[in-house]
């Protein structure tokens, strides 16, 4: 009987499924990054979100006090200086709606337990707190909060809920509205405002509640696993917030 | 109604002309937010002050380094 030769260098004849008798543990030590050329493995070659947070440590995602991805509003600009005790409080008092800014706060709240303690200021503005529902900010293609132009801030996004707490001396309430997605609804309107109080935002078991020093209002009562991105509401002049503290709260 | 092609500085002063000195601000569609308040002037008192509300305020930041028309802006330093 006669033998036939098979041409392996031809590559239809070697398709890549028919060989799973290659395997990682059989190639250890052969690729390396030295045999990689520079530059070889690009950004470019990795599709948007292939990097997923999930995929990411969960320190990098945590919630921190520390504030991040500021936007100017109202004329602010570099020339004015938003931030003080020790870079914990935004600040603007440029006059009434004056140049200002806003900050986010870095990472996120997670799904499970968190805990966010922050003096609102007193002052004219409303001085406060949003947490939106992960993916109702503006964000570019790559999933990068969106810098340039108007920014990241989405006020109501359609579909994504977002939590709005707020105090100021002029209409001298306490005040915090709770959008679901589609509606808004007020939650808490009372006066007077507070004046150099610590307020609390913090979720366990499911229960989403704030404390303005005065009382407890209960924002989702249960059930809630929102991931929260946290941001000031420090766009009008005059107003402040201080961060006090921001984690998620993974002991007991 | 929008608001949206006046400054932020310039309504709180239209709002200080009609006699409300309360916060007041813009939504992201250019509608006003006057928060809790119910009794706060109408879109059309506003506009009916805006223009001297703009004279105020290009008058103000005119006469500033950093062009800072917002009422009750803090003095510049020297």
């Amino acid at each position: 009987m006669a033998l036939t030769r098979v041409n392996y260098s031809r590559q239809g004849n070697f398709p890549i499924d028919k060989l799973p008798s290659i395997t990682n543990d059989k190639l250890s030590g052969s690729i390396s990054t030295a045999k990689l050329a520079d530059n070889s493995v690009t950004t470019a070659k990795i599709a948007d979100n292939a990097v997923t947070n999930n995929k990411t440590s969960t320190g990098e995602n945590s919630l921190k006090p520390v504030w991040i991805n500021l936007n100017y509003n109202a004329g602010g600009n570099s020339s004015h200086t938003f931030m003080d005790q020790y870079c914990t409080r935004i600040i603007s008092n440029n006059g009434n709606s004056g140049p200002a800014m806003r900050g986010m706060l870095e990472g996120s709240t997670g799904t499970g337990r968190f805990m966010i303690k922050y003096i609102p200021g007193y002052m004219w503005g409303w001085s406060g707190i949003y947490m939106t529902e992960r993916g109702g900010l503006n964000v570019d293609s790559n999933g990068d909060f969106v810098m340039s132009g108007s920014g990241w801030w989405a006020q109501h996004p359609t579909g994504k809920k977002q939590i709005w707490t707020g105090n100021n001396s002029s209409n001298n309430v306490r005040y915090c509205q709770y959008w679901n997605g589609s509606t808004n609804t007020t939650l808490l309107n009372s006066g007077s405002g507070t004046n150099g109080a610590t307020w609390y935002i913090w979720r366990d078991s499911g229960v989403l509640r704030l404390s303005d020093s005065v009382g407890t209002t209960t924002i989702i009562a249960s059930g809630d696993t929102t991931d929260w991105i946290c941001s000031s509401s420090t766009e009008q002049s005059t107003s402040s917030l201080q961060i006090l503290q921001a984690e998620r709260i993974t002991g007991t | 109604m929008s608001f949206d092609k006046y400054n932020d500085a310039v309504i709180a002063r239209a709002a200080v002309l009609n006699g409300y000195n309360k916060c007041v601000f813009k939504n992201q569609d250019g509608t006003l937010n006057w928060g809790p308040e119910t009794a706060h002037p109408t879109d059309q008192e506003m506009l009916d002050k805006i223009s001297a509300a703009q004279s105020a305020y290009d008058s103000q930041a005119a006469g500033r380094k950093d062009s800072n028309g917002a009422l009750s802006a803090p003095d510049e330093e020297e």
